[in-house]
């Protein structure tokens, strides 16, 4: 087949190039961890615990080894005694003590699923139950009801190399001795706290809290497991975020050596972090290392919502000092994670969250104390936003509540006291970041100060308001690989451990090796998803598949072009300082004329079949990046800082607490957008989850600490019908100095910046400052009526 | 249970004769993905809560997911593996890839083949029309701005294409 290809001379970076997957997904052609099938493999289901803390006495299994077609089952016993965790390990891959209800205390494996749910139906576990806490308040206290990990400093905490982990970093991680329940906690304080207290005009404290929620990506988890009996190898197919984070925590619990442990990974059916780590993956690897034979386990998705990761709650309490003219002079903020049963992300929500606590203001005076406290309920992990959402959404609640309390319109004060110098309140270089053109931008756009005049809009029972907020976020783990070959056919091919999980990172890898090339995008094709094959990635998680996967790209086609024109420099006989490359041409910088085509760099093979190239073989180079190179020795944790702001409008219907949101103008500086098209998608779609998860999505639990909502058709997620009519997007350029061509991350943005723009769009609908995400209907209800509105 | 009786069936699926062998319980969906080997359709609730398994029988869309395959036994059954024709994509799929309407992916074989079955009945829907067609579909990727979009785009073409639709 012959193919027709545009030459390239204009700049493919921002073009809205359609999609790689694009045929693929429509077509239904593309195969997800699910839709794989190996030959002989079993299927499996997870028994999970009725209770929210409960010892496991017996697991009797004598009812269902004789069923036909039932393979294997494994408990405790069956599994290594090792723990995971992200930075700090404390989840068992199977329980011999139940801390949540959804705690899986064995799995099975038979010929079919339905056999595997039969058997999990007959399997008989008994429990002796221990009292239980869901509460995060009483869990905290130096005197819980209950200890949730008795055995909590026999964990083993990762040595990371993480500035803020380290011992002698400048901030230190440790926990509050004195409170059983609490894991993780980090203190930082910048200037003087009392002093700043002492020079204020206004001193005003507020709690703000943050109900449970679920990431609900379409796809559930699905894991696939072959090991070799013979050789002890492990192969597993997995719909993860982070595939080598994944592998190697497979070979921790299982003690295996990396080399023998290839993790499979197609295209990830939406994340939301929920994907981000190892989750069932060790499960199907210790069914199929006792049957002996390929092991699949899909959980459905009851089990994918209580068993695995979501948003748990979280209070955080804000004590600020203003001046009279609404300036920041100290921020103290007291930040409880509710990590539900396990640390699980909630250690390194602890960490990143630093900067949303002071948000994209300056406060000379700041102290910021976070903990992580164990409750028995579900696990909380990572969740698109990072903590940021729920502690962006107390800091920006609170800057409204001040500048009700001074009479300073909300987009005033937020001007006073913005960064201005792109050195944040924790003193970390922020690079170029537009705050006030993004504030500027929706302001204008929303024309807000127009709707302000026109007080008391809405007549009757429904009331409008405009509302707006700002936020921040940036981006962690600096790491990644990638190799790039060039075919004889001058096509590219880009291997990458990083995968698509709907964002349209991978195309945008594609675009700028294109760009860099000077090359139609179809000539680029990106291999994903094996690790014998994709180079080390850390992950498509925490927004950082383009800036730093980006620039990865850069790299790797800066070392490929120095092969090709070093092998083309000896063909042509110029020095290949002197060359370039464009459209499969490589020619001399000064004479455009003289060229050659990459074909030429090739050979025929010696039996005259198929070409390689004339050096080595291949053309072929391979580069790791790792941002701290370029950043030198100074502590980072985040950098490549996305930043912000959205104008919200709403309706208020005084009679049912219902809040419609009917505009949001979002206006973000991400540097330089990769694809445009893409970019608009990820604002739209964050968004629109911001809305659901500031207004309805709530996972609700019983006295029992039973999930009352754990289903689509009761944990309600926006439907096509109630999406927010007008969504626009407004994209802001600036210089950063991280990202590829200064471009930084889109992905977790819009839904930051999302709830607490809804909010105060509330209050200005109907003078109610709510202090508690979801705004549900209920809830704003109750404060209408208790208000008298 | 292994001891119960299977069911023989035959029902068109993708405009081919197929013949199933499965339990009497089973969904439409499970012999599709398992049986046929037609994967394109999806599981994401099991519970007809969130639309990834919506195919059409007999021109209606339908949740596989709930639907019991002897229910379709003597219909037509259309997959998303279906929805091209040859080597052309349909207008919808067309759209979609245009717009960028499949992010993630999971959700758009549901979505492709409810928006057909809307389409097909009433090609010049209106924007209402197209969202309440699609309300049993689920999405947490897109914001559904590019899909409804898309489902327009598309609707238009085929209405370009045929200006006397034959109902």
């Amino acid at each position: 087949m012959t193919r027709k290809l545009q030459s390239v001379s204009a700049e493919l970076i921002g073009q809205p190039l359609e999609r790689k997957d694009g045929v693929e997904k429509v077509t239904g052609r593309l195969r997800y961890a699910a839709d794989l099938i190996l030959p002989n493999m079993l299927h499996a289901v997870v028994v999970t615990s009725p209770y929210p803390h409960a010892r496991v006495v017996q697991a009797d299994t004598s009812q269902i080894s004789n069923l036909p077609g039932v393979k294997v089952v494994i408990t405790a016993d069956d599994v290594p005694d090792r723990r995971r965790g992200q930075l700090y390990m404390d989840r068992p891959i199977v329980t011999r003590k139940a801390r949540f209800v959804g705690d899986i205390v064995a799995a099975i494996a038979a010929e079919s699923e339905a056999l595997a749910r039969k058997a999990a139906q007959l399997i008989q576990i008994k429990y002796e139950q221990l009292p239980a806490v869901f509460d995060l308040d009483e869990a905290f206290s130096t005197n819980p009801p209950t200890i949730i990990h008795e055995d909590i400093d026999s964990y083993r905490r990762a040595e990371t190399g993480h500035p803020l982990v380290e011992k002698g970093g400048p901030f230190g991680v440790d926990r509050d001795r004195s409170r059983p329940n609490n894991f993780a906690l980090l203190k930082v304080e910048i200037g003087s706290v009392e002093e700043g207290f002492r020079d204020s005009d206004l001193i005003v404290e507020n709690v703000f809290t943050t109900g449970m929620c679920y990431q609900a990506p379409l796809e559930p988890h699905a894991a696939m497991a072959d090991v070799n009996p013979t050789t002890g190898r492990v192969t597993v197919y997995s719909a993860c975020q982070s595939p080598y984070r994944a592998k190697m925590e497979l070979c921790e619990l299982f003690d295996l050596p990396p080399s023998h442990v290839t993790f499979i990974n197609p295209p990830v059916g939406g994340g939301f972090g929920n994907k981000s780590y190892l989750t069932i993956e060790d499960l199907a690897v210790a069914l199929s290392m006792k049957a002996k034979r390929p092991v699949k386990l899909v959980l459905p998705r009851h089990d994918d919502i209580t068993s695995t990761v979501c948003r748990n709650g979280s209070k955080v309490t804000i004590k600020d000092g203003v001046s009279k003219n609404g300036k920041l002079v100290v921020r103290d903020i007291t930040v409880l994670f509710n990590a539900g049963a396990y640390n699980d992300a909630t250690m390194k929500y602890i960490l990143s969250t630093v900067y949303a606590a002071a948000s994209t203001y300056k406060i000379p005076n700041f102290r910021y104390d976070s903990y992580a406290v164990y409750t028995n309920t579900q696990v909380n992990g990572a969740f698109r936003g990072f903590g940021m959402s729920e502690v962006e959404w107390a800091s920006e609640r609170q800057i409204d509540i001040i500048a009700e309390k001074l009479g300073i319109d909300p987009v005033e004060i937020r001007k006073r006291n913005i960064i201005r110098d792109n050195l944040s309140t924790v003193n970390e270089e922020m690079g170029d970041v537009r705050i006030e053109e993004c504030l500027n931008r929706v302001v204008e756009a929303s024309d807000y100060w127009r709707s302000k005049q026109k007080k008391a809009s809405g007549k009757g029972k429904v009331r409008r308001g405009l509302g707006i907020a700002i936020a921040n976020k940036g981006v962690n783990m600096h790491k990644t690989s990638m190799t790039l070959k060039l075919h004889s056919d001058g096509d590219l091919e880009l291997r990458t451990g990083s995968q698509e999980i709907g964002s349209g990172s991978i195309s945008g890898l594609a675009q700028i090796v294109a760009n860099e090339f000077k090359v139609p995008f179809e000539k680029v094709d990106v291999v994903t998803g094996d690790t014998r094959l994709t180079p080390y990635d850390e992950g498509c998680t925490g927004s950082r598949a383009i800036p730093i996967n980006g620039s990865c790209a850069v790299a790797v086609c800066n070392e490929l072009k120095k092969e090709i024109f070093s092998l083309a420099s000896k063909i042509i006989g110029v020095p290949s300082g002197k060359l370039d490359y464009a459209n499969d041409r490589i020619f001399l910088l000064d004479d455009p004329e003289k060229s050659i085509n990459v074909s030429e760099l090739f050979v025929k093979t010696q039996f005259g079949v198929g070409t390689l190239a004339k050096k080595q073989g291949e053309l072929i180079a391979t580069v790791t990046y790792d941002l701290r190179d370029s950043v030198g020795n100074r502590p980072i944790f985040h950098q490549s800082f996305t930043v912000g702001a959205q104008a919200a409008q709403v309706e208020v219907d005084l009679e049912t607490g219902r809040v419609d949101v009917i505009r949001t103008v979002t206006a973000v500086d991400i540097g330089k957008p990769i694809n445009r098209q893409s970019v608009q998608n990820q604002i739209e779609g964050g968004v629109v989850q911001g809305v659901g998860t500031a207004l309805y999505e709530e996972l609700r639990a019983g006295e029992d600490g039973r999930l009352l909502n754990p289903s689509f058709m009761d944990y309600k997620i926006l439907t096509a019908g109630e999406q927010p009519p007008l969504m626009e997007g407004i994209i802001v350029e600036s210089k950063d100095n991280f990202g590829p061509y200064g471009a930084k991350s889109i992905g977790e943005f819009p839904i930051i910046v999302t709830a607490p723009a809804i909010a105060s769009a509330i209050f200005d609908a109907i003078g109610v400052q709510l202090t508690h995400m979801p705004m549900t209907k209920e809830r704003v209800l109750k404060e209408i009526t208790s208000r008298g509105t | 249970m292994s001891t119960t009786s299977k069911l023989v069936l035959k029902m068109k699926v993708n405009g081919e004769l197929a013949e199933i062998v499965c339990q009497p319980g089973s969904s439409l969906l499970d012999v599709l993905r398992d049986y046929l080997q037609l994967t394109g359709s999806k599981k994401g609730c099991g519970s007809g809560d969130c639309g990834a398994c919506t195919v059409i029988v007999d021109q209606k869309a339908v949740c596989s997911c709930i639907y019991l395959a002897a229910q379709a036994a003597g219909k037509e059954v259309l997959t998303v593996e279906g929805l091209a024709s040859d080597n052309e994509l349909h207008p919808l799929q067309k759209a979609f890839i245009k717009n960028g309407a499949a992010q993630c992916g999971f959700c758009i074989p549901g979505i492709l083949m409810s928006s057909k079955a809307l389409i097909d009945e009433t090609p010049d829907a209106s924007e209402q029309e197209i969202r309440e067609a699609l309300g049993g579909n689920l999405c947490r990727c897109t914001g559904y701005v590019k899909i409804v979009q898309s489902v327009r785009e598309a609707a238009a073409e085929i209405t370009k294409r045929k200006p006397k639709a034959v109902r």
